[in-house]
């Protein structure tokens, strides 16, 4: 027995060793298997994405969602805001989901105390905090919809106190609103928005790419469970804000403007009025008001024609205010002097044509500056007939009439100016005292900021600078200017401009303190079958001694009898405002009373 | 070459003593030994500290590491409720300003001013302090004469929103009139300019 078992058991370890090492190496072997297929599944399915199941997978956890950029800002001269884009809510309701607790609403307050209440209370809490009466909301919370609107457009301060009431199936929709706090102040040249968010007039419209900016672009993957999975792949294109526009505006002077065209309007029943100020050195437009203005934040209450801005898209026949084109044209070819002797006939005939005056006289004895001081168009056509009609023409060209004055407003008007081979008989001569020719009233005030600015026309600026999100500022440097007669020819029409209110027709304009000249205007209006009514108006500028601003007061179609309008006291009131609010030096030059008649 | 021969090798320079080769032939192996016995002795002693030393390192290690991460994610909630608190205050900040654009809007100041007996002078004089003489012939404005508005005030959607149920409701009202001056009285103990704790608390 011990020798049989000492035999075996030196027998036994060398086959127990063999059949270990063997199970051992089946083991491993049958691992190593498994690890085989594993490893290759691993790489199937890692590596080369059969089926696009990993790819299917990451489309379906990606979430791209836009960044949306802030529009710009449009500010005055100032830098009062006039446009801005704020947040709001809309405060929404899913019924069904309010409905759900039937009278037994619960919350956790604030103190972290668990609140029961009633429907009726949680009706009357929401109404409170939206300022409405609980039976306004009855209709919309009732039944078992998913949807339906409580309030649109609430500040957050309300949306803040809405959520803070934690009701069940009310729901926070916030958006982005573009707003105007001055209203309807500038809101011709401001323009509006769409419900849709498009930019449709004013300067929203046509300087849209640079206020709107590019929105940006987020992308991350989320989990099923609607968190976002923290290492995976995300990326971020921020949004570019759009720049804000700072325009030339002043907005207190647009304002005592349009209130004075509002004013205006009212007395003569005028279809429109328009008061335009310009300051002459630089061409900057300080105020371009319309009557019946638009207002951005509610622009579907104004009527389809008062949406834009008059000034820039009326095309209008000027009337006498043209006279000043003709005076300036006619001393720069040396045809004439103010101090030009001209025997006025009561009426005057030329090529057949017969031309009047507004009142009747006899055979006057008028100097030049007496025919542009009382207006007439007798002793204008007979000193403008000297110039030939292609310098009739190109004068008008040159003082900017027939070319679009490029503010960037959309309709900008460029008038009408017929070549003058096209001119008929007539015309030739009635375009030496603005009838037969269409301009807008910018484009009249600009040519009496040409003779303010010694002869040199400069572009109409309507955009002091564009400002970068960062708040770098961008200045626009002003367009090409043209010199259009020169600093004598300048000087002698403003002389008589100046005459016409110290020593003619409008001894009723006069700003205490300034030296001021300017023109009348009272134009016979076509339209469809002829006549339709007279455009009056006042162009005139301060102080003469050194000529800042230049104030223009059209008004279309007052329907009173014609010889009592008068648009002087409009100018006083808007031109005394500009002179103090930019704090311009009274004159101290005597005032210049050119002689009206010769003996 | 015997062992004190080489002793005597080693020494290198001018400046060392010159040992006598014959006296520390017999003491030099024992003192040999002695170092030997200290060096095995000294490993000994330093290997308990070592280890003690390399334990605490870990547990510093580790509370380091919790206190940074505590105080990261204590960070992180602090974080989240400056955000709430900040987008709060740039909700309220948006409605003020507004308040104030809308009150500076010049039909509304004159409409303002008007209500509180302002009249628009009707003539106007000029001191020159060159000469000292005035110009013009001043005269105070006669009271009662109202200057009003021909413009209409801006119809801010604050004003009149439209609702689901009664589009002649205001909902925007009580938020212009109410709710700066509860939030603002209230949480900003008459300041103006609210502090994050303040609105936190």
């Amino acid at each position: 027995m011990s020798s049989n078992s000492s035999k075996r058991s030196s027998k036994r370890p060398v086959k127990d060793a063999l059949v270990t090492r063997r199970r051992l190496r089946l083991g491993l072997g049958f691992t190593m298997a498994l690890l085989l297929v594993i490893a290759g599944k691993l790489f199937l399915v890692q590596g080369l994405d059969f089926g696009g199941l990993a790819e299917a997978a990451t489309q379906q956890l990606s979430r791209t969602e836009v960044l949306p950029a802030t529009r710009g800002q449009i500010l005055d001269a100032n830098g009062t805001v006039m446009a801005t884009t704020v947040l709001k809510y809309d405060i929404t309701a899913a019924p069904n989901n309010f409905n759900e607790p039937g009278d037994k609403f619960e919350r956790i307050d604030a103190n972290g105390e668990k609140q029961t209440f009633t429907r009726e209370q949680a009706v009357k809490e929401l109404a409170d905090a939206l300022g409405l009466k609980p039976e306004d909301l009855a209709k919309p919370l009732e039944g078992t919809g998913t949807y339906s609107m409580i309030a649109k457009d609430v500040s957050p301060v309300v949306e803040q106190k809405v959520m803070d009431l934690r009701l069940p199936g009310i729901y926070n929709v916030p958006k982005s609103q573009r707003e105007y706090p001055l209203g309807s102040v500038a809101g011709n040249v401001i323009g509006f928005l769409g419900q849709d968010g498009d930019a449709l007039g004013g300067v929203e419209q046509t300087l849209d790419s640079k206020l709107r900016g590019t929105n940006g672009e987020r992308t991350y993957q989320m989990g099923r469970n609607g968190i976002v999975i923290p290492n995976a792949p995300s990326s971020i294109t921020p949004a570019k804000n759009g720049e804000s526009v700072k325009l030339t505006i002043n907005k207190d002077i647009q304002y005592y403007a349009q209130q004075t065209a509002e004013q205006q309007k009212k007395q003569y029943g005028a279809d429109w009025v328009s008061v335009d100020v310009i300051q002459i050195k630089t061409g900057k437009i300080i105020a371009l008001a319309d009557s019946s203005s638009v207002d951005p934040n509610n622009p579907g209450a104004s009527k389809a024609e008062d949406l834009g801005a008059r000034s820039v898209t009326a095309a209008i026949e000027p009337g006498s205010t043209e006279k000043t084109v003709t005076a300036a044209a006619a001393i720069q070819e040396g045809k004439v002097t103010p101090e030009t002797h001209v025997l006025v006939p009561p009426t005057y005939t030329v090529d057949g044509q017969n031309f009047q005056d507004a009142f009747p006289h006899g055979t006057e004895q008028r100097t030049f500056a007496g025919i542009i001081g009382d207006s007439l168009n007798t002793g204008t056509v007979m000193v403008g007939e000297r110039l030939t009609k292609q310098q009739r023409y190109d004068y008008l060209r040159k003082f900017g009439i027939g070319e679009k004055s490029g503010v960037p407003l959309p309709g900008d008007s460029p008038g009408i100016l017929a070549k003058p081979e096209q001119w008929d008989v007539r015309q030739q001569y009635t375009v030496l005292f603005g009838q037969g020719v269409a301009q807008t009233p910018l484009q009249t005030a600009m040519i009496y900021q040409a003779i303010g600015n010694n002869g040199v026309r400069l572009q109409p600026q309507l955009v002091e600078s564009y400002i970068d999100p960062d708040g770098t500022e961008h200045k626009v440097s002003p367009g090409a200017s043209t010199e259009v007669v020169s600093p004598q020819t300048a000087q002698q029409v403003r002389d008589m401009l100046e005459s016409v209110t110290t020593a003619a027709d409008a001894t009723n304009v006069k700003v205490p303190g300034y030296r001021v000249g300017g023109k009348t205007g009272t134009a016979q209006s076509p339209g469809d079958g002829g006549f339709v009514g007279y455009t009056s108006s006042f162009v005139g500028m301060a102080p003469m001694d050194d000529p800042q601003y230049v104030v223009a007061v059209t008004v279309q179609h007052p329907k009173s009898n014609i010889y009592g309008v008068n648009q002087g006291p409009a100018f006083n009131d808007v031109m005394g405002q500009v002179l103090r609010t930019y704090n311009v030096a009274p004159s101290t030059t005597p005032s210049v009373k050119l002689p009206q008649y010769y003996n | 070459m015997s062992a004190a021969q080489q002793s005597t090798a080693i020494i290198h320079g001018n400046t060392a003593r010159v040992l006598s080769p014959a006296e520390p032939s017999s003491a030099q192996p024992s003192k040999r030994r002695t170092p030997l016995a200290l060096v095995t002795s000294t490993p000994r002693r330093r290997r308990a500290p070592f280890v003690v030393f390399c334990f605490l390192a870990l547990v510093g290690a580790l509370v380091t590491v919790l206190v940074l991460n505590i105080s990261v994610s204590s960070g992180q909630y602090e974080l989240v409720q400056l955000h709430a608190a900040q987008a709060e205050l740039l909700k309220s900040n948006q409605e003020l300003t507004q308040q104030v654009q809308n009150k500076e809007a010049p039909q509304n100041l004159v409409n303002e001013a008007s209500e509180l007996g302002m009249v628009t002078s009707t003539s106007v004089g000029q001191i020159n302090l060159k000469n000292m003489s005035v110009a013009g012939t001043p005269k105070p404005a006669p009271a009662g004469d109202k200057t009003k508005s021909l413009i209409a005030a801006p119809s801010l959607p604050n004003d009149k929103p439209s609702t689901g149920a009664d589009a002649a409701a205001v909902p925007g009202g009580p938020a212009k009139a109410g709710a700066p001056t509860a939030a603002g009285s209230a949480d900003l103990h008459g300041g103006t300019i609210p502090a994050p704790e303040q609105k936190n608390g």
